[in-house]
């Protein structure tokens, strides 16, 4: 036990690290290119907490990120290099909005059934990149790119010829029913049952991953292939599995957002919500909580930002910068090293 | 020889990041024109010795003095312009480049930074015919026999100029004719006034070709002796601190009734056309260890790969207890069959490093009703066996919880054994289970091999060590160009040099006399 | 049907394949060098975006198109070289680092452009610059030939040089031999006193070079500006093309343009009565449909 908590605790420090070290980047770039810095700085990191509304908003967008995050967290803890959310995130929404503007009167049958539908196309539409890894060995990561692509490219075809509400000018789907949406739960924001559901599924994940021979095998697979097969594990079917679970929580995601936060179907573009869910996975560590808590951190920053922006001279694409140096932080493995290495200098007994 | 040393390490220590020791305070002269055995088990830090030597580590303390100067080393680079040259263990060899290319890899002459081959191949070719070296330049390397291969090595360091030769387990991959045909060749680099430094634990070999002979034990130098003043039983004392010699006829119980385990019947397993096993026939029987020896690459490899499902042969039956196996998944293999496997590569194949010893301890059979509840496993039974498993198996560790990776060889090893000896198999192939390993771990392994042997389980034991293939098995069979050239009964009556000649090929039993053997009663 | 079969058999079409397979080229041989040390640098999508936004902005400060495309291969380079500094002394997993940098491009070059320009669109504000377009004495004249070879923008004309060149670089140089040795063994590579980590380096940053010129191709060339996420997925395309030449000079040229190919004709199909959004995946299909292809015969001939 004592070695597992040393092994928290040098985590910890390289996390808390990180974050010093982006803030204090952020606040130089500020210094740079703003008129402004302390205020803008003070905005980007004190704005979220100011009121309920600002604090929703983060709660918000949490919700879609930490879905994408944990999505992305499944594959790459499985040694699957696969970003394909991005196009599920679309491509399910495209079936959440069917199935959302059908007539069905029972409100808790009517959003479960637009979760469902959606979650279980993702998974199946993640199938595709995940078969072609499993049975021919085909760079999931290249294939799956190309498909976010081309699901988009289907998905926005089928909004404008199909889904169009000619009523309203742009291009959007026809209203989604009231009983399709999701209720609030805290009043005056968007925040609804989908954060709960949310919070179950981290919750079921992180189960998965602790406790069962699925979560066994996927750490296994994930540290190293041949030993898994040589133990008798099959990868054609965890692929598979974890790519359905994967493009199931993806097109959760995405239907969640969708009747949480929209009264239409309105995207035009690719969301980004699958590209971010591969940086949170990465800031969460695979890991599900850690997944969670990066898609908070993350939609904190971007919410301080989006206020930032609103009312200083910095462009909210500037958060990009805090990211990416958070993210390089965590992902190298040399604050860990160097604390690793005071230590056996120090003569602690070296069995790392 | 003279007297003079040309490379002298004085005081070296070596203490890496991670805390551990593996050189303490050892100071050893090479003189001009010898051969220096340095002879040690593994583990007692004579690669660590030698990659200092070659500028591959950096020591902790002491000096390397070159022809009276003090050096200090950065890179191979350094200790290569110096004059020192290694040939490692695992060849450092580009495969797709030819012999040519290999030998002047690093040092290519260039002229506006276009490799220019003429002049090298000229000194190159010279080199070759000056030590009779056979080779031609052009043959891409991945063609070559693992023979020439080191021949290759050999000539590159000769083309760099080196003046000592350093030679890590050279032999280990050689048959005895070519281990001979290497001698001879050392015999010369010696009267041409090179000095070899020659790794091995093999102290026949030692005693038969080194001038000088270095023990090592535990990081630590123990002493230095003239060749010929000491005997090998000397030397292995020092080595090891204590005797040891595999002798396993008493733990060995006598089996009255053997029956057939495994049946591989006509097996043929061609890649891209070319037979890698020829139409191989081989029965295994219960309470009995099948050694099988041969030179690497003999189809000793895909006989394996065959037998655990990782490769479908083009025709022929293997049965295990009346199971047909071909075609199944490894799952099954494992499950139905009870066919349990110590691969050769532990670090690649039989572990995941970074999860913990408990964690590995349990990855042969952790679909077993035993570990698992309805929807979780069961932590509780996964914890009392691998904790069993550490105590029996001598696993030397913090706790199960301790990553696997940050253990020595010899104790991960264990960890695979123990596993694949805790699946409880009707057959288990174990694939060198012990290169690597040291000795007092080694002969544990064989313990437990012969105690599965003794409940009359049936063991297939692979390994390029033909001491441990004779000392432990019952029969024993040799493999050559994909088939079955020989096969023994009564390991008393066979030598190393008789099995050397079956490995080469100069020697071959007809079918009918391998069969018959195969199949009379012990 | 037939008049689209028209449009295909033009000299025209024949040149616009050289035109879209030009990025797609330059970015999948930068990835073949990497690979072939060892390292195969994924990022070449965001390096792409940010040595483009580069090119624009520097030739639209200097108002010197050359001073834009050098500014267009350093950044190609330094970002390869953060790249190669993450993965080879801090220990980011390459493809890590990879994936992060490209999302890291997409936001960053909008930020920059935004602090130069007030837009986060396009950089129409800026009187930016445009390489020179080439026409070749005597082909030029040649019917057909003259009308596919001629009249390219000059970085057409690098590209072709550059399977030459690097083709040459990998097989009869130095760098190249030191770069083959350091991808296949690198243990070998290291005990003849190759550094392993300085040939990966100089591996990766020549990739940046490359995909530094398939950005100042993009922003000043293939349009004649930068506009938010120009890219789009060339840069994945190309390691595609790469992955499918199995990282070697000449296959990975015939892979790209391939994908050229298939490019060229979705833009002759668009301006039919098409559904555009369709259209457009045409090329990201055939990539799919490729990169599937070859593993099931890989792995076919593998069994």
């Amino acid at each position: 036990m004592k070695k597992l908590s040393q092994k928290t605790k040098s985590e910890i420090i390289q996390i808390v690290s990180a974050i010093v070290i982006a803030l204090v980047i952020t606040l130089i770039v500020l210094f740079l290119t703003s008129k402004e810095p302390i205020v803008a700085f003070t905005k980007l990191v004190t704005s979220p907490l100011k009121n309920m509304r600002y604090f929703g908003n983060v709660i918000e967008l949490t919700v879609p990120l930490a879905f994408a995050g944990i999505s992305a967290s499944l594959l790459f803890r499985s040694g699957l290099f696969n970003m394909g959310g991005e196009g599920i995130f679309y491509i399910s929404g495209i079936v959440a909005t069917v199935v959302a503007t059908m007539d069905i009167s029972n409100s808790f049958v009517h959003s479960a059934l637009v979760i469902l539908a959606a979650s279980v196309f993702g998974g199946l539409i993640a199938c595709i990149s995940g078969y072609f890894k499993a049975k021919y060995n085909a760079n999931e990561l290249v294939t799956s790119l190309m498909l976010n692509t081309i699901l988009f490219g289907v998905g926005f075809y089928i909004l404008k010829s199909k889904l169009k509400d000619m009523a309203v000018t742009g291009v959007a789907s026809a209203p989604f029913a009231e009983t399709a949406k999701l209720k609030t739960i805290i009043p005056k924001t968007h925040v609804t049952t989908g954060f709960l559901l949310l919070i179950v599924v981290t919750a079921v994940i992180f189960f998965i991953y602790k406790k069962t021979k699925l979560g066994y095998t996927i750490k296994m697979t994930g540290i190293n292939k041949d030993f898994a097969k040589y133990s008798g594990m099959s990868f054609f079917s965890l692929t598979m599995i974890v790519h359905f679970m994967s493009g199931a929580i993806a097109g959760m995601g995405s239907s969640v957002h969708l009747m949480s936060m929209y009264e239409r179907f309105t995207w035009s573009a690719l969301p980004g919500y699958g590209f971010d869910g591969c940086l949170v996975a990465m800031l969460g560590k695979n890991h599900p909580i850690g997944a969670f808590a990066a898609a908070f951190f993350l939609s904190y920053l971007r919410t301080g930002s989006d206020i930032m922006a609103r009312s200083t001279d910095v462009p909210v694409e500037m958060v990009a910068i805090v990211e990416m140096v958070l993210v390089l932080l965590i992902t190298a493995d040399f604050i860990t090293k160097r604390i690793k290495r005071k230590k056996a200098a120090t003569g602690g007994t070296g069995n790392e | 020889m003279s007297q003079n040393y040309i490379l002298e390490l004085k005081d070296i220590a070596k203490v890496y990041d991670n805390g551990v020791v593996a050189n303490k305070g050892i100071s050893i002269g090479f003189r001009e024109g010898e051969i220096h055995a340095i002879v040690g088990e593994n583990g007692a830090g004579k690669s660590t010795l030698m990659k200092i030597i070659f500028g591959l580590e950096k020591p902790t303390s002491g000096s390397i003095v070159w022809n009276g100067e003090e050096m200090h080393f950065q890179s191979p680079l350094d200790s290569i312009a110096a004059g020192i040259g290694m040939v490692h263990q695992h060849f450092m060899l580009i495969p797709s480049f030819t012999v040519l290319q290999n030998i002047v890899l690093g040092d290519e002459p260039t002229k506006f930074s276009f490799v220019q081959k003429k002049e090298s191949r000229k000194k190159a070719s010279e080199l070759a015919k000056q030590y009779n070296f056979d080779l031609s330049m052009d043959e891409p390397v991945k063609n070559l026999s693992v023979g020439m291969k080191q021949k290759v090595e050999i000539l590159k360091l000769l083309y760099k100029g080196a003046k000592v030769l350093i030679l890590d387990e050279p032999t280990a991959v050689l048959t005895p004719q070519e281990t001979e045909q290497l001698f001879a060749e050392l015999k010369k680099f010696k009267e041409s006034g090179h000095t070899i430094i020659f790794i091995s634990h093999k102290l026949n070999e030692v005693k038969e070709i080194s001038d000088r002979i270095s023990v090592i034990r535990k990081g630590q130098l123990i002493s230095t002796h003239n060749t010929e003043d000491v005997r090998l039983e000397e030397i292995s004392e020092l080595m090891i601190g204590r005797k040891v010699e595999y002798l396993y006829d008493d733990i060995k119980s006598e089996h009255t009734s053997r029956k057939e385990a495994v049946k591989i019947e006509h097996v043929t397993y061609k890649s891209n056309g070319i037979p890698l096993l020829n139409d191989v026939s081989l029965t295994l029987k219960t309470g009995q260890i099948t050694g099988v020896v041969g030179v690497e690459g003999n189809g000793q490899s895909e006989l394996v790969e065959v037998l655990f499902g990782y490769k479908k042969p083009e025709s022929g039956s293997v049965l295990v207890n009346g199971k047909n196996i071909i075609g199944k998944k490894i799952k099954d293999i494992r499950e139905e069959a009870k066919v349990s496997y110590i691969p050769e590569d532990r670090m690649h194949q039989g572990i995941a490093a970074t999860a913990s010893i408990k964690e590995n301890m349990i990855s042969s059979f952790y679909d077993a009703e035993q570990f698992n509840h309805k929807f979780y496993m069961n932590q509780k039974a996964i914890n009392t066996v691998s904790d069993e498993l550490i105590e029996e198996f001598q696993v030397v560790c913090q706790s199960g919880e301790t990553e696997i990776g940050s253990l020595s060889g010899g104790n991960i090893q264990k960890v695979v054994v123990a596993r694949e000896y805790y699946a409880d198999p009707d057959f288990l192939i174990a694939e060198q289970p012990t290169r690597g390993v040291d000795v007092g771990s080694a002969s544990f392994i064989h313990t437990k091999l012969i105690e599965l042997r003794n409940r009359n389980k049936a063991i297939l034991l692979l390994s390029a060590d033909l001491g441990e293939a004779l000392a432990v098995s019952d029969h024993l069979l040799v493999m050559y160009e994909g088939e079955i050239v020989a096969y023994f009964t009564d390991m008393k009556a066979l030598t190393e040099q008789e099995l050397g000649l079956y490995m080469l090929g100069i020697k071959k039993m007809d079918k009918q006399e391998i069969w018959r053997k195969m199949h009379e009663e012990a | 049907m037939s008049n689209i079969l028209a449009l295909l058999l033009t000299p025209a079409f024949g040149y616009a394949i050289l035109r879209v397979t030009t990025p797609i080229l330059f970015a999948a041989l930068g990835n073949v060098i990497s690979s072939k040390a060892g390292v195969s640098n994924i990022a070449m999508e965001g390096t792409m975006l940010t040595a483009s936004l580069a090119g624009v902005l520097a030739s639209a400060y200097s108002k010197s198109a050359l001073v834009g495309l050098l500014a267009a291969l350093f950044v190609g380079v330094l970002f390869s070289a953060f790249m190669a500094y993450l993965s080879l002394f801090l220990g980011t997993k390459v493809i890590m680092a990879g994936i992060a940098l490209n999302l890291f491009a997409s936001s960053f070059t909008v930020y920059i452009l935004y602090m130069f320009t007030g837009q986060k669109g396009n950089s129409a504000a800026l009187a930016s610059k445009q390489l020179p377009t080439i026409h070749i004495p005597v082909i030029k004249d040649i019917p057909v030939i003259g009308e596919i070879f001629s009249g390219h923008n000059v970085l057409v004309y690098v590209a072709l040089l550059a399977i030459v060149v690097i083709y040459v670089m990998l097989n009869k140089t130095k760098l190249g031999t030191h770069i083959k040795a350091v991808g296949e063994n690198p243990h070998a590579a290291a005990s003849v006193g190759i550094s392993v980590r300085k040939i990966q380096f100089v591996a990766l940053c020549l990739s940046g070079l490359l995909a530094g010129f398939g950005g100042a191709f993009m922003s000043m060339g293939y349009l004649s500006m930068f506009t938010r996420d120009m890219v789009a997925g060339r840069g994945w395309i190309a390691i595609a093309a790469s992955a499918m030449g199995r990282s070697m000079v000449i296959p990975t040229t015939i892979t790209s343009f391939l994908f050229g190919i298939f490019s060229a004709i979705g833009n002759v199909l668009q301006l039919q009565n098409m559904p555009s959004e369709l259209i457009t995946t045409l090329p990201y299909v055939a990539v799919f449909i490729g990169i599937v292809g070859y593993s099931m015969r890989k792995s076919k001939g593998e069994k």
